[in-house]
């Protein structure tokens, strides 16, 4: 709501700096977004007249204007068209400067010299219309300084006005704030009206049938106006406050809007078959064409308005093409109306349309306001319009809205605000706004005022009294002590699980939860490839935002592109967050994940040379991570890749048997469509089964007997599995291996061809005494024997 | 005899040279060998000691007693003297160049949303919260119903939420339903802040994304009130910000408190001057607060003539955004790994 303080002065005398004003307005529920100051950067404009027109001679596009500055006339050379002789318009004098921060000089143009501009009126920053030369009203004095002959100085509050307030949504309703915060007198302007001719009765009729609808309708009638401009006064006051200048009958019914809050509507009373007013429902399949021309299907919730024959307006949206008014018009029907907020809401929001009516409509009208309103209009339109006013109204108000008084307690009041404000205090501050009230010692009865829709129980009372009171004279106060804050266990081992990662050299990223469509084409993805995301949502406002995320991989797959893209190499990210899957019916399954990407080769270091990171590294920061939890029973199981992954470098995850993962390095094609080196290790885990593998931290005495650490080397065939070996030696050492690590692996010359040799350094150990050489050499020789066994053989 | 004693002192004032000598250790061994071994001079002057008479005797074994201590312990005072020389010449061969750099195991960084919720959810832990979460994907019911937004109410404006396709369900829009879950799960009193992702249909620019995060704080108890939100927001403030914070609130609306505030804090920038990052006002809004509308209570069951309580909510990126120096929200959602690199516990 952009509220102009002149017009706002016209309710109220304040007097005060306008940005201290704005942080009292906006620390009074009104919030300030903006103070603006129109008129404020002109300086060298006046009023001009044209005197003659003709093509520049050297230009298609250019016209040149003989223009009258008050003193002499001067030539313009001019792009627009829309003024003709004797025209008043805004002519910038060289030297002049504009709010745009343009300065007019003379100049040469093609030829022609410019002595000056005329201006649209938007280079003057009154209004957005930019379509031509701004053109002033014929009696506009010229050779005036345009901004003390328009009256163009002014400061605009931009509002915004909460859903709760909808009387704030007028000068009227910001004008009552201001009076309470400053303690002024305010002042309405009078709504009156004189009437002449024959009684409404004889010309019209009004007719509710939906009275749950439309609880009151309210007609007045217009005879003999002349449709034309509406005077500058008001298309100013119009323009400052964000409103298009129509014509007069449009301008007014926008005017009593802004000032008063209640939209109107004008209707050609020619145009209304039986010359009559039909409010009712809307009937299965019809259908009307609003005024924007658009064909609009309508449902039985819907409030119409009809005329004898068909639905001439939805009600409290937008009327219709058939009887809008029109430069021919001369009779006209006003409406003020009251309609109920669901109904005209539920409309408004399955039409998508949402105007300056719907939304005072929506949020509450002020069904005392009817009458005034349509008064109100129906004398400018007299003034304005030369039209005479039918005597006496139509007023249709089956069942009077009678607003119940609220019981409020005072100490609940206070109990709830954290204050000791007396009754008696309560009841100055709510009488201030406008509300009866009667008090006792402990209990108020307040009846709201009928611009206050937002006031129906005691917390909304309680809120008022807290916004009068003022929240900065609210004490600050703790709530008792004596609670135990802090995390869950899935939230605790959740932070620990981040620091494993960061530890292990991984950056945490955070990717959007909606993925674009083109994800899974462009990774190749079969059709029923999990990783294809089923669940869309059905209002995206952007494609490239539209599926629910299945994994956390594709978000990480696009933040690893970027990163290469942008030569931030070597990508080693991770991402803990939630992924989505259909359910049950039609449900929604949502799971907590723990994902991470690594791709490129590390950084060369004066110790240690640059590495290509592949499955093995993943595999390594999988492991720092269960083992930083404790979650010792997962494996890592050789498969195929599944389609996405590389057939030879893959695996599933697997904790105690069921299925919670895969670790693997993608198939090289889908690293080169994302513009990735060519080995990409991907892995990602379902968190809630990783934690819940995680064993509880027991207490091991420490060993008191010494321990003796050994060597063996195997020489197996070059394609046996490494785990295989160890679960070989492990079984064979029994309980008194206690670390078990592979510290080379050697093909070569030294071992037969198509073996490698394997070495590995054990530790071994007995909890009840000090181990000797033959117990060492025991184990060894068992484990030497197993070996033999299974073919292989122990290299010297 | 007289021959014999000086015999011994010369050989002791050869040996003592020798040793003084000596420019290492081996040098030293080979002194101790000449002096006392079995070729040195005394050690035939001993041999023959057996032709003496028992006085001599007695007197050239007392004179050769005296050398020998007198040379060993010369020898082990230059022994010493050169073990500290070796050992100072093998720690100056070993010096190294302490301004090469360590062998490190490169260590990530946390993304700077998880850190500052994590800040953020710390400080409200500290006054004695809990940490609640809900579902992303949500019931009408949750995110509008329950929280006293019925259907076709204004402030379900279609614009803003975005429905999964083939269900009833929405993108939760706020993290407030997780409020009304938390207070099915439990008895009142509770205290608990959420932290959670959520989504609006807005389009992806340098102030908005369609997915963004909010943390959400709810005070259930007997007898909370505006002013126990006030000073529960001020302490945070204070907290998160530094000791001169301020909070300022301002009437609002929200459908689920009552009464409801805007919460702006002094800006960080100029501490309250005004500057062009707030607007010249000296304040910035960080926050939607109020008390429990009563019939939040209700839709859970929970009496608000008993009960009473606060909520608040704020948008973690546009905190972080002011705190951490973050200009763009999309920076958040990219994952550059160098943008990432300024962040650290």
């Amino acid at each position: 709501m952009r509220v102009p303080l002149s017009w706002l002065r016209e309710f109220t005398p304040v007097d005060d700096d306008p940005d201290a004003m704005a942080t009292k307005l906006s620390m009074f529920g009104l919030k300030v977004d903006e103070v603006i100051r129109i008129g404020s950067g002109i300086s060298g404009v006046v009023v001009g007249e044209v005197r003659a027109v003709r093509e520049h001679p050297n230009a298609d596009n250019l016209m040149l204007v003989r223009a009258y500055d008050g003193t002499a006339e001067r030539d313009i050379v001019c792009g627009a068209r829309n003024y003709s002789v004797g025209d008043r318009v805004p002519l910038a004098l060289p030297g002049a400067h504009l709010p745009n921060g343009m300065d007019i000089e003379r100049r040469v143009v093609r030829g022609e010299t410019s002595d000056g501009m005329l201006c649209s009126a938007r280079e003057l920053q009154i209004a957005d219309d930019h379509a031509g030369i701004m053109i002033l009203d014929p009696d506009a004095p010229v050779g005036k300084d345009l901004v003390s002959a328009l009256d163009l100085e002014d400061v605009i509050f931009d509002l915004d006005v909460t859903g709760n307030r909808p009387d704030a949504l007028s000068i009227l309703g910001v004008a009552r704030d201001v009076s309470i915060l400053y303690k002024l007198p305010l002042t309405v302007p009078p709504a009156d009206v004189t009437e002449a001719g024959p009684d409404v009765a004889t010309l019209a009729s009004v007719t509710i049938e939906d009275a749950r609808g439309c609880p009151r309708y309210l007609a007045r009638l217009i005879e003999n106006a002349t449709i034309g401009p509406s005077p500058w006064w008001m298309r100013r006051r119009l323009m400052a406050a964000g409103m298009r200048p129509i014509s007069n009958v449009v301008d007014v019914t926008n005017y009593v809007l802004l000032e008063r809050g209640h939209p109107l509507h004008a209707f050609d009373l020619d145009k209304l078959a039986g010359a009559a007013v039909v409010v009712r429902r809307a009937r299965k399949g019809e259908t009307m064409t609003t005024l924007d021309g658009q064909e609009r299907a309508l449902k039985k919730e819907d409030v119409l308005i009809c005329d004898a024959e068909r639905p001439v307006a939805i009600a409290g949206i937008m009327g219709g093409a058939d009887t809008e008014v029109s430069h021919t018009t001369t009779r006209i029907l006003l409406e003020s109306a009251f309609f109920a907020p669901g109904r005209i809401a539920h409309t408004a929001r399955r039409l998508g349309m949402r105007s300056e009516a719907s939304v005072r409509f929506e949020h509450g009208a002020d069904v005392d306001n009817v009458p005034p309103s349509a008064a109100r209009a129906a004398g400018l339109l007299a003034s304005l319009a030369g039209g005479t006013v039918a005597r006496g109204v139509l007023d249709v108000y089956p069942k009077p809205i009678v607003r119940k008084p609220i019981r409020v307690r005072v100490a609940r009041a206070n109990g709830l605000l954290g204050t000791s404000v007396t009754a008696g205090e309560m009841t100055g501050l709510l009488g201030s706004m406008g509300c009866r009230v009667e008090a006792s010692r402990a209990t108020l009865r307040v009846t709201p005022p009928s611009w206050r829709p937002d006031m129906v129980i005691e917390e909304n009372v309680v809120e008022e009294i807290g916004r009068l009171y003022g929240y900065e004279n609210i004490p600050e106060t703790l709530p008792d002590g004596g609670r135990i804050g802090g995390l869950n266990e899935h939230q605790r081992r959740r932070r620990i699980a981040r620091q494993l990662l960061l530890g292990a050299g991984l950056s945490e990223a955070q990717t959007l939860s909606l993925l674009p469509p083109w994800f899974a084409d462009r990774a190749g993805l079969a059709n029923d490839h999990p990783l294809r995301g089923r669940l869309r949502l059905s209002n995206p406002l952007s494609e490239d935002e539209s599926i629910l995320r299945p994994s956390l991989i594709p978000g990480l797959l696009l933040a690893a592109q970027r990163n290469s893209l942008r030569s931030a190499l070597p990508v080693v990210l991770f991402e803990m967050g939630n992924v989505f899957a259909p359910g049950e019916g039609s449900t929604v399954a949502e799971r907590e994940r723990i994902a991470f990407v690594l791709a490129g080769a590390t950084q060369p270091d004066w110790y240690a040379p640059s590495r290509e990171l592949d499955f093995l590294d993943g595999k390594g920061v999988l492991q720092t991570l269960t083992d930083g939890l404790g979650a010792t029973a997962l494996s890592v199981n050789e498969n195929d890749g599944g389609g996405v992954g590389h057939p030879g470098r893959s695996a599933t995850i697997e904790i105690g048997r069921a299925h919670a993962g895969a670790l693997m390095e993608l198939d090289p094609s889908i690293a080169e469509a994302f513009d990735l080196p060519r080995r990409v290790v991907v892995c990602e885990l379902d968190l809630v089964s990783l934690f819940t593998e995680i064993t509880d931290s027991v207490a091991e005495a420490p060993p008191r007997f010494p321990g003796i650490a050994r060597d063996i080397a195997i020489v197996v065939p070059a394609e046996t599995r490494i785990g295989s070996v160890e679960d070989v030696i492990s079984r064979a050492a029994g309980e008194r291996l206690v670390l078990l690590n592979l510290f080379d692996i050697y093909r070569g010359e030294q071992v037969p061809e198509g073996t490698m040799s394997l070495a590995f350094s054990l530790s071994l150990r007995d909890p009840e005494r000090t181990l000797t050489d033959a117990d060492a050499d025991a184990v060894m020789d068992a484990i030497a024997r197993a070996a033999g066994a299974a073919g292989w053989t122990i290299r010297a | 005899m007289t021959e014999t004693a000086t015999l011994i002192a010369e050989a002791t004032r050869t040996a003592l040279d020798e040793a003084r000598a000596a420019a290492t250790l081996a040098d030293l061994r080979e002194v101790r060998v000449r002096a006392l071994g079995r070729k040195a001079p005394m050690s035939r002057v001993r041999a023959e000691m057996g032709s003496l008479s028992e006085d001599d005797r007695r007197e050239i074994g007392r004179l050769l007693n005296e050398a020998r201590e007198t040379i060993e312990s010369a020898l082990a005072a230059r022994e010493s003297e050169l073990a500290a020389d070796e050992q100072a010449a093998m720690l100056a061969r070993d010096r190294i160049d302490v301004s090469a750099p360590g062998r490190k195991r490169e260590i990530g960084h946390p993304h700077p949303l998880t850190l500052m919720a994590d800040r953020i959810v710390d400080i409200f832990i500290g006054m004695g919260f809990r940490v609640a979460e809900g579902p992303e994907v949500e019931t009408d019911w949750y995110n509008f119903q329950a929280l006293n937004i019925p259907p076709d109410h204004p402030a379900r404006s279609m614009q803003d939420t975005m429905y999964v396709d083939g269900t009833d369900l929405v993108m939760r829009t706020h993290t407030s339903p997780v409020q009304v879950r938390a207070m099915q799960a439990q008895d009142p009193p509770i205290y608990v802040v959420v932290p959670g992702r959520v989504y609006r249909r807005d389009p992806f620019d340098a102030t908005h994304s369609p997915v963004f995060q909010q943390i959400e704080g709810l005070a259930v108890d007997k007898g909370l009130s505006f002013a126990d939100l006030k000073g529960t927001l001020a302490a945070f403030a204070r907290e998160l910000f530094g000791p001169r914070q301020r909070v300022r609130f301002r009437p609002s609306y929200f459908q689920f408190t009552e009464p409801s505030a805007e919460v702006d804090v002094l800006c960080m920038n100029c501490e309250g001057a005004g500057c062009s990052a707030c607007g010249h006002s000296g304040w910035l809004e960080i926050m939607g607060a109020g008390l429990v509308h009563p019939n939040v209570l209700k839709a859970v069951g929970w009496d608000p003539e008993v009960w009473s309580g606060f909520a608040f909510g704020l948008g973690t990126e546009r905190v972080a955004m002011r705190a951490l120096g973050v200009r763009d929200i999309r920076w958040f959602y990219e994952n550059d790994q160098r943008f990432l690199a300024g962040f650290h516990a």
